[in-house]
């Protein structure tokens, strides 16, 4: 049995009047590929957004590797540097090149050297294909190729656990597969990764685990052909019959 | 055929009203000669300005002392082109100004003080309060846009209170107010005390520049830098403060071009400005008042200037953009 990467243990948490996660429990394990979906507004990003603490959750208690981040005096940005994380719109720093994107958090965070970083940089846009681009700025690339700088960039921290919010579904269709295959071959590395994505082929191709959320509520998780196959919430059936 | 019509009665409009300037400027002027060839001409005394544009420009500033100037106009135009032609980074450009500003108060060191006088003084205050204010301003901005609790209270007071006075005022409490106040036995220079009143005023002002800039910068971009464990330092130097500045350096240039402008206040509280030390030339008896004369020639000393800073201002908006 491998050990946790992170644990969410009765996550809850409030705008205002408004629940957005109710009572949510999930584990990811060392290893595993969770994919969570569901309907918009169900509250899967904002739940992704918890496990580094971008958003905070009122109730309830996430554990790192093993430490509780939720609670005060722990040194955050420590926890964050070990978790990587890709956004639906990318979010590269456009005053900077593609080498600097990459390179700016070891150099300050990791306290690398300048070529120490470089190098490090150059292996992982070699491994996503991009390095060619390295001294381009983010506004000279397309969508696709942004997503994957943004997935090396993270790499770069050597991560224990990548979190994905929605990486394809900010991309033109023909882009999508390009982004698709670095995560695949991400997860056959055995990279730990809980991804939020509307992609139900690579739910069903690459997941260990599939979750269903909505209204907050987290309402299946499942092996991906028991989620595809044989769903037991009723409003995953309907779902599934919607997408397909 | 109407259109025709239309330019030559535009033209007929214009030679009216140029004509009388025209004559006065160039055909009847006097460019040399004494108060005396002047009074036979209808024109424009230019030797008036000629015979007294030492004083106009440099007021009392003692004769023999002049080399100390060509040092200060060395230092001053060559950090002004650095700073906007070069392509290092900001803080570079803005160290190199800060030290060409200390060289050259070093230069007129051996002057006293208050014979500083005329385009002098413009540009000394202009510069030093213009220093002083830029990063003050950013760091009122950056407080008021990310500070909690006393910090962005206190940045929002002292904004909206600065920003609530005309500078005209600030400079009289400066000047006349602030003196009252002090302890017995206090005293502020009064060229500080001038200084203060333009760094206060222009730091307020920039201060709500730079905000636009800080609220310009996406949310994303903060994502994305606390996702990678960067910590608020950092963050704020190498991601946000790049991505908020740069694009407003345009309406900051405008803010010095304002400052240059407002430069002209001083005369109000008695400081040997521009304005000041040509009407201490219209004193000279032997001369009369050729008032129109004298104000002509600081006009051109001002849009030479102002028109010098809007020119590099443009060079800069070339190469500020950001995509």
């Amino acid at each position: 049995m491998s050990k946790p990467i992170i644990q969410m243990k009765n996550i809850s948490k409030w705008y205002d009047d408004f629940q957005v996660l109710k009572n949510v429990s999930l584990d990811v394990k060392e290893g595993e590929i969770v994919v969570v979906c569901g309907p918009s507004g169900s509250g899967k990003s904002t739940l992704i957004r918890c496990v580094n603490q971008l958003e905070e959750n009122q109730e309830g208690e996430i554990f790192v590797d093993g430490v509780e981040i939720a609670r005060s005096g722990v040194d955050i940005e420590k926890v964050r540097s070990d978790v990587g994380m890709v956004f639906q719109h990318f979010n590269l720093f456009p005053h900077l090149t593609v080498l600097e994107n990459l390179t700016l958090a070891p150099i300050t965070v990791r306290k690398m050297s300048k070529e120490e970083a470089s190098d490090l940089a150059m292996s992982y846009l070699k491994k996503v294909q991009m390095s060619e681009h390295a001294h381009k700025h983010p506004h000279q690339l397309s969508g696709g190729q942004k997503q994957r700088i943004a997935i090396a960039r993270g790499l770069c921290m050597r991560p224990k656990v990548m979190l994905f919010d929605e990486p394809t579904s900010a991309l033109d269709p023909e882009m999508v597969n390009e982004v698709l295959d670095v995560m695949q071959d991400l997860a056959k590395e055995g990279m730990t990764m809980m991804v939020v994505t509307h992609e139900m082929s690579f739910a069903k191709n690459v997941a260990s685990k599939v979750c269903f959320m909505s209204e907050g509520e987290l309402l299946e998780e499942a092996t991906p052909s028991d989620f595809f196959n044989n769903p037991r919430h009723p409003r995953v059936q309907t779902f599934l019959k919607q997408i397909s | 055929m109407s259109k025709l019509f239309l330019n030559f009665f535009l033209l007929a409009v214009m030679i009216f009203i140029l004509k009388g300037p025209f004559e006065w400027l160039v055909l009847n002027s006097v460019w040399s000669g004494s108060s005396s060839d002047c009074q036979m001409h209808t024109g424009a005394c230019l030797a008036f300005v000629r015979d007294k544009m030492d004083l106009i420009l440099w007021g009392t500033f003692p004769g023999d002392k002049r080399i100390l100037l060509c040092g200060y106009f060395l230092s001053f135009f060559a950090s002004l082109f650095f700073f906007f032609q070069s392509r290092r980074k900001i803080e570079v450009k803005f160290g190199v100004l800060l030290f060409s500003f200390v060289l050259e108060s070093f230069f007129l060191w051996p002057v006293s003080i208050s014979k500083w006088n005329g385009l002098l003084l413009v540009l000394y205050v202009f510069k030093g309060s213009y220093l002083v204010a830029f990063p003050l301003g950013l760091f009122l901005a950056v407080v008021r846009r990310y500070g909690k609790g006393f910090w962005r209270m206190g940045s929002i007071g002292l904004i909206e209170f600065v920003r609530g006075m005309p500078l005209i005022g600030l400079l009289f409490m400066a000047s006349v107010m602030l003196p009252l106040f002090l302890p017995v036995g206090w005293e502020i220079p009064k060229i500080i005390r001038l200084f203060g009143a333009y760094i206060l005023f222009v730091s307020a002002t920039l201060a709500e520049i730079f905000r636009g800039g800080l609220e310009q910068v996406g949310k994303g971009q903060m994502d994305a830098a606390n996702s990678l464990g960067l910590r608020w330092p950092t963050t704020l130097m190498k991601i946000i403060l790049p991505q908020a500045v740069m694009p407003m350096m345009v309406p900051c240039v405008n803010v010095g071009i304002t400052l240059f402008k407002d430069t002209a206040l001083m005369g109000i509280v008695s400081m040997m400005d521009l304005t000041m030390t040509s009407k201490m030339a219209l004193k000279d008896l032997d001369w009369g008042g050729y008032v129109t004369e004298s104000y002509l020639f600081i006009t051109l000393v001002y849009f030479f200037f102002c028109f010098l800073l809007s020119y590099l201002g443009n060079c800069l908006r070339k190469r500020a953009v950001i995509h």
